[in-house]
């Protein structure tokens, strides 16, 4: 984790607003519950209090945002509102698919935005965000 | 294009800096059905609101109206400002999404509402590489049978004598009829004959392979031999962009230093003037180069596909999904997410719905950072890129 969040601060004009309190993520994950929204996974409360909301070339990860509704957990889940809500939590977003958290199998998935496939399934957080912000994508595969 | 301003007509920076201090609030408010934080803060609340209601004084007051029926129009668009307003003090959901839905009408951005044909899996999947780029490679599952077995034996077929790249006719690949819709795939024809060869892919049997085993291929092979990395279209149009219209943004920034600033709140972010007084123009600066070097979208801002990359099966050719006539570098709150709002959740009950409502842009347009025309820069082709066209389509010609 500390690995991804040095590489997540490096990257180049990326923008994250202040890291999270205890007592906003005890409101979000509240406000959650009442609107039957899934529960913000432990490790992404791990990240949030170092990167709280973030934003690079095109990608987006979401936080809490006490100011607005643009990349806040809660507001954006609920704008979006996916058929599945109550199992599924999108945590980020780039222009084809969400990152999302299935806290029925409590894994981490890619899912196309349009038709809500699933595209890529990680038990890891870290591996799902260097995933959906292209980071070490440089192996070879065969 | 931004123009000159008048002497003594002062921008409408009143109306923009309201605007994006209440869009952003009217989304809010949509998304906001039970919400602990503003039912137990009440005087932060209010405080929004009275902060909403000056803003639509400088929308109203800092407008020049040039006659009386500009004046009327001004004066309607502050009654469904006014509206809008109440409705996001109401929190009448369905009620803000209308108001939103006249403003855009007002500002000459109308919706346009059509059945959407729908385009395949596998073709939405190669107008996202050629966007992103070789980013990832395709999940197992979405591999064809014949290479998800052959994959399996990969290393038992390394004793088997090779073939050479031109003993593959790309044609005899299916999928290759998507790929060569693409200049930047049929640029890269011998790579892929290369990558086919090195990975010992029996002649006969390319014709099984489909776009996820052929893009899986070429990736490999391009980070084995440690190949340049693939310029996107998503690279190609900001540099693109930016070769062309950069004075055009750098005044864009100088005059809607407050618009930004305020998009930076929105963010839950600040400018600390107070130890760095040039952190702004750094900030200008710094987007400005890394869209230059990296071809990077700049902070704040996204590219917005006017013609719906899930809806281009009407196109005859699946590349003009990325042709710059069809991307639009815009902020993306509020105004990027306005658009792709009113396309999934007006119309469609849920994502699934099948109807297609979107504003339909110019075709020119290439930068959308306001309602105003002065914050928006059009894209008039020039010799150049009439060349760039000529060529493209001659290739397309020889090629067919």
């Amino acid at each position: 984790m500390q690995e991804l969040i040095q590489k997540l601060k490096n990257l180049p004009l990326m923008l994250t607003a202040r890291p999270v309190s205890t007592e906003q993520v005890i409101h979000t994950q509240q406000d959650l519950k009442i609107n039957n929204i899934a529960a913000i996974p432990l490790d992404f409360i791990e990240l949030m209090h170092h990167i709280n909301t973030l934003e690079f070339d095109g990608t987006y990860l979401l936080g809490i945002n006490p100011r607005s509704y643009y990349l806040d957990i809660f507001a954006e889940n609920e704008m979006l509102n996916l058929p599945n809500k109550e199992n599924l939590l999108i945590l980020g977003y780039d222009e084809f698919e969400y990152l999302t958290y299935n806290q029925t199998t409590q894994c981490y998935q890619i899912i196309d935005k349009d038709t809500l496939e699933v595209l890529q399934t990680f038990s890891d957080l870290v591996k799902a965000i260097k995933y959906l912000f292209k980071i070490d994508n440089d192996e070879e595969y065969f | 294009m931004i123009e000159s301003t008048p002497p003594g007509i002062e921008l409408n920076l009143g109306k923009e800096l309201a605007y994006i201090i209440i869009l952003p609030k009217a989304l809010d408010a949509i998304s906001q059905k039970q919400r602990r934080r503003n039912k137990s803060n009440s005087s932060a609340l209010y405080e929004k609101l009275l902060g909403i209601k000056n803003s639509l004084d400088d929308l109203f007051i800092t407008t020049f109206h040039r006659n009386t029926e500009e004046y009327r129009h001004q004066l309607y668009k502050k009654i469904i400002t006014e509206k809008l307003i109440l409705n996001i003090a109401c929190g009448k959901t369905s009620e803000i999404k209308q108001n939103i839905e006249q403003i855009m009408k007002e500002e000459n951005l109308h919706f346009v509402e059509r059945e959407e044909s729908q385009i395949s899996a596998e073709e939405k999947f190669l107008i996202k590489t050629d966007f992103q780029g070789l980013s990832h490679y395709p999940s197992q599952e979405q591999f064809s049978p014949f290479f998800q077995k052959y994959i399996k034996n990969h290393n038992h077929d390394k004793n088997k004598p090779h073939l050479s790249p031109n003993d593959y006719n790309l044609e005899k690949i299916p999928a290759w009829k998507y790929f060569k819709q693409f200049p930047s795939f049929v640029e890269r024809s011998q790579t892929f004959k290369l990558a086919l060869a090195e990975f010992n892919i029996p002649k006969q049997d390319i014709k099984n392979l489909n776009s996820y085993d052929l893009i899986a291929i070429l990736k490999n092979y391009s980070v084995k031999h440690k190949l340049p990395p693939f310029e996107n279209s998503k690279m190609k149009f900001i540099k693109f962009f930016i070769k062309h219209h950069e004075q055009e943004l750098r005044d864009y920034y100088q005059i809607n230093k407050l618009v930004i600033i305020q998009a930076y709140r929105n963010k839950g972010l600040n400018f600390n003037f107070d130890e760095n007084p040039n952190a702004y123009q750094d900030f200008v600066e710094k987007s400005i180069y890394q869209m230059k070097e990296f071809g990077y979208v700049p902070p704040l801002f996204n590219i917005h596909h006017k013609y719906p990359v899930k809806d281009c099966k009407s196109e005859k050719d699946l590349s003009l999904a990325n042709a710059p006539s069809n991307l639009c570098l815009i902020l993306q709150s509020p105004y990027h997410q306005m658009m792709h709002l009113f396309d999934t959740n007006i119309l469609g009950k849920s994502i699934f719905n099948r109807k297609v409502k979107r504003v339909e842009l110019p075709q020119d347009l290439i930068f959308f950072g306001g309602f105003d025309k002065n914050f928006q820069i059009y894209h008039k082709p020039k010799e150049e890129y009439k060349t760039t066209i000529l060529t493209f389509i001659k290739q397309k010609k020889q090629r067919n």
